[in-house]
């Protein structure tokens, strides 16, 4: 069925293009349709773009592909621009009170002026408030006019108690819905002020978001969340003590297993820069060879963009691992057991309601 | 003390408004959220008088959109200017500060 | 070469196979789909338009693949597949077509931002074009077929694509999806038009697509200039009146209904500004077609002289 396609796999011809953008100029035009796709499907088009734009290339790009490439840089920068309306509108609301707002992932990026922030396909704004105003920062929104996202009973108590969030809440109209974390935040002296929200140190943004990618998601589409990591290791790898800062930080709150997996993935699939001697360092908090070996197949595998072209889509297995995993570290497996019935049994449920 | 009358109006940083007047009305776009907005004539010459000269107050707005305008200065109270002010300020327009 | 010049086997093969690379400008939209019916239904209604060899680029990718898994016990199903995902929830199989015609609409709307898409239909007449916007109830689809089929220029019965840089119209010729009553008035005035199967019970009612003239799909790549918009207003039994429409309101209704306004941001608002600016804006009141067409050539002549 795919007789067409040009020789190198989708997949591989986007990790090319995203390590080594230059590249992009010896592609044929019938691969350029594959790699947009793939790009497309990973949710990248828009910081493809931004890559080509960046290497200045994007005057070579064929007309076609160079056109669909602008578009998708046009509507991410429209989601970063919603984004930024509705931290203005939720930052009215909480500063009115007092309650501190850290602004975090694709938010946290914009309010950073990340270079490839107004290319990332946003669905929700993320915040985190301190643990014990959590329900008066739900209490505040909700009577500004935000709507709670209908769950059913077990599925807010699940966000609740194991999410480390409420349910998004979302304002009548607007395109975006807020989520808010609470966990215990770092004192505030650690932060960066903004007008509209806190902001994380660098090593901390490194390792929230090497957490959320490698404990706290299924790994299921998360290549541009493994870009995220890309571009900030490249950004703030530059400044002066940062990767240093990192390595101790990392072991002062026992969070080296998440920032080893990120390094070795990183470096397998993405070529991130990131100094040989820090490689070396990061082996420590290196889990037992056994594990390694599985993670790391796992890892890259998953962390791959997914190929749009073969029906169904592959790797259901090792999927459905990886979410019970993301899962068993949030949960006591006393619970874990019934949580993930009731899921696979409303998955058949909702299958059977469709056919 | 910095009471309501000390602030001063302006532009928020980044924001930048661009006009089309119309027979009825005129049609503006919020170049830093996107939006686009149906104004009368004293809306649109508040905002243009915050563009074009950052940092005036209340009063001194109310006195400019008086002469813009070419009304009678009982026509406009300045009530209705501060409203208005603070009605571009909920949507963030216009941004207040004490100086 | 048009699709009409491929055998039907032909066809069929190549949906299966490496997929039909199909002209549809501005777009090649390529369709992969072993289903021999959807192959048979596009090859008529798709019959005047152009396709392109196998390794073409295609903007658009879409694979209509009958239902999997464990829905494959219960009623066939088709699924629309864009870049390997599932917009949509799977249609019943015989829906195939309006699914596809739905789904790359929303494929279009999501993505083709190197132009303004206003919610209209569009027609022409020597260069000058009338655009008729999408309103509740406004029957732009069967007035733009109407007015397709007595002699005008068919650009679209969905899509305004305005240019950015200078507000021209792109033409988007599509297959007019003629909805319940405008399925038997198009019949009746127009009887030599080739119309498609009948859908019955879709979201919209009953749905039958018509193909569009060939003159329109072979000057499917030449721009046109904007000269009136006419928001229709279809009121059954009553007189054709036209009212003007003031320069606020018209840009507010045109902008407010489009697909990709606000995503544009400031060179859709300067876009929408120089077509108001452009053209004369009017709402028609209309009871028929007749009395609906007259009045549209009346607008036109005026504006042409402006």
């Amino acid at each position: 069925m795919n007789a067409y396609r040009a020789e190198a796999s989708a997949p591989s011809l986007l990790l090319q293009a995203a390590i080594d953008p230059r590249s992009m100029r010896r592609l044929e035009l019938s691969a350029w349709e594959p790699l947009l796709s793939c790009a497309r499907r990973n949710a990248v088009l828009a910081y493809l773009a931004h890559k080509a734009e960046a290497a200045d290339i994007l005057g070579d790009v064929p007309a076609a592909p160079r056109d669909a490439m602008r578009a998708a840089q046009t509507a991410a920068a429209r989601l970063a621009q919603l984004a930024l309306w509705e931290l203005d509108r939720v930052s009215r609301v909480l500063l009115r009170v007092g309650i501190p707002a850290i602004a975090l992932k694709g938010a946290a990026y914009l309010l950073r002026g990340m270079p490839h922030a107004a290319t990332r396909v946003l669905t929700d704004v993320d915040i985190m408030v301190p643990r014990e105003r959590i329900d008066e920062c739900e209490r505040e929104l909700l009577a500004a006019g935000w709507k709670g996202t209908k769950l059913d009973a077990y599925d807010q108590q699940y966000y609740r108690r194991w999410s480390h969030e409420i349910p998004p809440l979302q304002y009548p109209g607007r395109m975006l819905s807020i989520d808010v974390h609470h966990t215990i935040c770092p004192p505030v002296s650690r932060l960066r002020p903004d007008p509209r929200a806190f902001l994380f140190s660098p090593v901390d943004s490194v390792l929230h978001a090497a957490i959320h990618l490698f404990f706290d998601s299924d790994l299921d589409g998360r290549f541009r969340d493994l870009l995220d990591l890309h571009e900030m290791l490249q950004t703030f790898g530059l400044r002066e003590g940062f990767w240093e800062a990192l390595l101790r930080r990392a072991k002062e709150q026992n969070l080296g297993r998440p920032l080893y997996y990120a390094v070795v993935t990183l470096q397998a699939l993405l070529k991130t820069g990131i100094p040989e001697d820090v490689r070396r360092k990061v082996e420590q908090f290196r889990p037992p060879a056994a594990v390694d070996l599985w993670m790391r197949k796992t890892l890259t595998t998953l962390l791959t963009p997914v190929d749009p072209e073969p029906w169904p889509p592959p790797n259901r297995a090792r999927r459905w691992l990886m979410f019970v995993r993301s899962h068993w570290l949030r949960m006591p497996p006393h619970l874990l057991i019934p949580h993930l019935l009731r899921r696979s049994l409303r998955r058949v449920s909702v299958e059977q309601a469709d056919a | 003390m910095t009471s309501e009358a000390d602030i001063k109006w302006r532009i928020p940083s980044g924001q930048r408004l661009v006009f089309e007047d119309f027979d009825d009305g005129i049609v503006m776009f919020d170049a830093l959220f996107g939006s686009t907005h149906l104004l009368n004539a004293t809306a649109a010459e508040a905002l243009a008088i915050v563009e074009s000269e950052p940092g005036l107050d209340t009063r001194r707005i109310h006195s400019r959109l008086i002469e813009r305008l070419a009304i009678e200065a009982d026509s406009l109270p300045i009530a209705a200017v501060d409203d208005l002010l603070w009605r571009l300020e909920d949507l963030s327009l216009v941004g207040g500060f004490f100086e | 070469m048009s699709v009409g010049t491929l055998a039907p086997e032909v066809m069929r093969a190549s949906l299966a196979g490496a997929g039909l690379a199909l002209r549809i400008p501005p777009i090649t939209v390529r369709l992969r789909s072993p289903l021999q019916f959807l192959a048979d239904q596009i090859h008529a209604l798709y019959r005047d338009y152009d396709w392109l060899a196998a390794d073409a680029y295609a903007d658009i990718d879409i694979r209509m693949l009958p239902v999997g898994g464990l829905r494959r016990w219960g009623a066939a199903q088709v699924q629309f597949i864009v870049d390997g995902v599932t917009p949509f929830e799977p249609f019943p199989i015989r829906y195939a077509l309006p699914m596809f015609e739905w789904g790359l609409n929303w494929v279009v709307s999501h993505r083709l931002h190197a132009h303004l898409l206003l919610h209209c239909a569009v027609v022409a007449r020597d260069e000058g074009a009338v655009l008729l916007p999408a309103w509740p109830g406004s029957g732009k689809s069967t007035l733009s077929a109407a007015l397709a089929c007595g002699g005008w220029r068919f650009l679209s019965d969905e899509y305004g694509l305005v240019a950015l840089d200078d507000a021209r119209l792109m033409p988007f010729v599509r297959p007019v999806a003629l909805k319940n009553e405008s399925i038997e008035v198009m019949r009746a005035f127009a009887p030599d038009a080739f119309i498609g199967p009948v859908f019955p019970k879709t979201r919209k009612g009953r749905v039958a697509h018509l193909r569009p003239p060939k003159e329109s799909i072979r000057r499917g790549e030449q721009p046109v200039v904007a000269r009136a918009i006419v928001f229709p207003d279809f009121r059954s039994g009553e007189a054709t009146t036209v009212k003007r429409v003031p320069g606020a309101a018209a840009f507010l209704k045109l902008a407010g209904n489009a697909f990709n306004y606000e995503v544009i941001g400031e060179p859709a608002f300067h876009a929408v500004a120089a077509l108001v600016r452009g053209c004369d804006v009017w709402v028609l009141r209309y009871g028929d077609l007749v009395g609906a067409r007259a009045a549209i050539d009346e607008i036109m002549s005026e504006a042409e002289v402006r």
